[in-house]
């Protein structure tokens, strides 16, 4: 993993919600961090302990986390709305009057909190922006949570889709004119009828007055997400895979290394994390009671072990796979966070 | 013998149970025991999974869990639903016309705007999931429970939240009633069951206190909290070590949670089955007292 650390220059954290994946972003930060690299670590949705301990804000500002003396990084909260804002308004720079017409419209509120695809853009917007800043080494991100991790890597696209030429000029109405006398194939006209039956009018006249103004601004949209994807394939960009230890997740990350390969990234490292509690090898209580719960529960992370040392073998995972006990208490601050960083050493 | 006739039994409306919860706490375990239980008790019931894949497709070993309900022996029956389907069959139904459904789907122009407007996938899935009575809109639903394995915390209040600001944004056409109506059944308590399923760990009761704040805010109903991975303590002191400190910690936070939960809720607390196949863990559940 050091070697990762030492030369990548964006390191990209997925896994399904409740793993730890923000605590195990920020351990890598400090990890970095200690080897001397200018680390910014971005984090989406942190818990409310994890934005203590880091100190960060939610509206977005970038924060200096002091680790030990001499070593530090930057960290801040991806604020959707505000990176969207940014971006509409450096994409229509010299027309700031139709920024704002999209801006203020109501769908657009809405388009940022409920879009499929819109909180992915905006966390890969925000690493495209940390890394264009050419102040930090390394990017650190962590992903918002998602079923399936893959479902990440292909929302832009989905994003991109929408935002196409193809669609936008079915709204375009440079003349003034309704654009439905604009449309020509009489097929659309009618199935764009039948949504607006669906809908009602005044909620499609909102869409179409949406997609009006976004087209100023979809070149734009659509060129960054070539280049995010440019920057997700380069090869000093990684891929971490946090997980847990159950076979459900287990087959998660065999279905995520099979899919990240496909699509050209790379994965360089699992991290299965509260595989074991760290007692697991110390002796028996003596009260029978404890004795009892000591026991089912030793019984039990032994069967998991069993489990995972079978997968293991029998799906030759070939990227370093590491185990991260369940400490005896949540983190509570950065020294917790960077007590972590021991099990992430090596080669496995 | 002729049998005396019994008096006759009312038409019930359809209960609707929700499960959601921070990631990762057994929302889906419990889901499939409540379902489990219910089915043995001679309910009919569906268990829903939302999102693009399935677990359960692994869990129940099927080979496949789509839109329409399979029947899994023993267990209950099972459905994935999707926005896109669920749009898709309420058009369908909307329509009526063939030739115009034909036309509508198979126009990539219109299917992107479905894609586009923001809530209506959300909108779409709720609207199939209230379809059943008193609104009885689309194909009938032939259920006596619908047990919800729903999205967690943020996403799911982002998914209720969705007829909301429809009913606002709308105040004439089709959608506009609809969603009206959609609020009625989300906010009847005799249809309607919230849970909301955490562990002990104080982060996760902290994201539980806002989402159950949320939910009674945004519905008027007070979801019930399953306190999930609990542990009767030990009688005698703690042991010593690791193990001890560690146990320690469990059972003060337990005790923290159940006295904090318990304040804004009904909290139930849910066995720690120590099994490692989840299934196993359904079965166990079931067998016992929690709900």
């Amino acid at each position: 993993m050091n070697e990762i650390l030492g030369q990548a220059r964006i390191l990209v954290c997925m896994g399904s919600g409740g793993v730890g994946k923000t605590t195990m972003s920020a351990t890598l930060a400090v990890k970095a961090a200690r080897s001397g690299r200018r680390v910014l670590a971005l984090t989406i949705d942190p818990s409310q302990r994890l934005k203590t301990v880091l100190g960060l804000e939610t509206d977005g500002t970038v924060k200096t986390v002091q680790v030990e003396p001499g070593v530090s990084f930057d960290a801040a909260v991806v604020n959707h709305e505000r990176v969207f804002s940014t971006f509409v308004e450096s994409s229509l720079e010299k027309s700031p009057a139709q920024a704002k017409k999209i801006l203020e419209n109501r769908l657009y509120r809405q388009l940022i909190s409920h879009l499929s695809g819109s909180q992915e853009f905006t966390s890969l917007q925000r690493l495209y922006q940390g890394h264009a800043e050419e102040k930090y080494d390394l990017v650190i991100l962590d992903t918002p949570p998602a079923q399936h991790a893959i479902d990440f890597l292909n929302a832009p696209q989905k994003l991109a889709a929408l935002f196409h030429e193809g669609i936008l000029k079915w709204f375009r109405a440079p003349d003034g004119a309704s654009f439905f006398r604009r449309v020509m194939q009489a097929g659309t006209n009618k199935a764009i009828g039948v949504i607006e039956m669906l809908t009602g009018a005044q909620f499609f006249g909102e869409l179409t007055d949406f997609f009006r103004n976004v087209d100023s601004w979809s070149d734009r949209l659509e060129a960054r997400l070539i280049d995010i994807h440019r920057l997700l394939v380069h090869p000093q960009t990684h891929f971490v895979l946090i997980s847990s230890h159950d076979a459900a997740k287990l087959a998660e990350a065999e279905v995520f290394a099979k899919e990240l390969k496909r699509g050209g990234h790379r994965l360089s490292a699992i991290i299965l994390n509260r595989t074991h509690p760290l007692w697991i090898g110390e002796p028996s209580p003596t009260g029978a009671q404890w004795k009892g719960v000591f026991g089912k529960f030793r019984t039990y992370y032994a069967e998991r072990q069993k489990l995972f040392d079978h997968w293991k073998e029998l799906k030759k995972i070939d990227c370093p796979v590491y185990q991260i006990p369940q400490m005896l208490k949540d983190v509570e601050n950065i020294q917790d966070v960077a007590g972590i960083a021991k099990y992430i050493e090596g080669k496995s | 013998m002729p049998r005396e006739p019994g008096p006759e039994r009312l038409p019930r409306p359809m209960e609707i149970h929700f499960f959601t919860g921070k990631g990762g706490v057994g929302k889906s375990i419990l889901a499939a025991t409540k379902a489990l239980r219910l089915a043995r008790s001679g309910e009919r019931v569906l268990l829903v999974e939302l999102g693009d894949q399935s677990y359960f497709r692994f869990f129940l070993d099927l080979p496949e869990v789509s839109y329409q309900p399979v029947h899994v022996p023993e267990w209950f029956d099972i459905a994935k639903w999707s926005g896109k389907e669920a749009f898709k069959e309420y058009a369908r139904h909307l329509i009526r016309v063939e030739s115009l459904f034909k036309l509508f789907f198979e126009n990539q122009v219109a299917l992107s705007l479905v894609d586009a407007a923001p809530g209506l996938a959300e909108l779409a899935i709720l609207g199939k999931i209230t379809s059943g009575p008193p609104r009885n809109v689309g194909p009938k639903i032939p259920y006596d429970h619908l047990v919800i394995d729903g999205y967690s915390s943020g996403h799911f209040m982002a998914l209720m939240k969705a007829p909301f600001g429809f009913a606002e944004a709308i105040s004439v056409g089709p959608m506009g009633e609809q969603t009206r109506a959609m609020i009625e059944v989300l906010k009847d308590p005799k249809i309607s069951k919230y849970y909301v399923v955490t562990q002990a760990e104080q982060m996760m009761v902290e994201e539980s206190l806002e989402l159950v704040a949320d939910l009674e805010r945004l519905l008027g109903l007070k979801p019930t909290v399953l306190l999930n991975k609990s542990l009767e303590k030990p009688i005698g002191d703690f042991p010593e070590g690791d193990f001890g400190k560690d146990m320690r910690n469990f059972f003060t936070d337990q005790e923290s949670a159940r006295a904090r939960l318990g304040k804004v809720a009904d909290v139930v607390k849910i066995p720690w089955i120590l099994e490692t196949v989840p299934k196993q863990v359904v079965l166990d559940l079931a067998r016992g007292e929690a709900p």
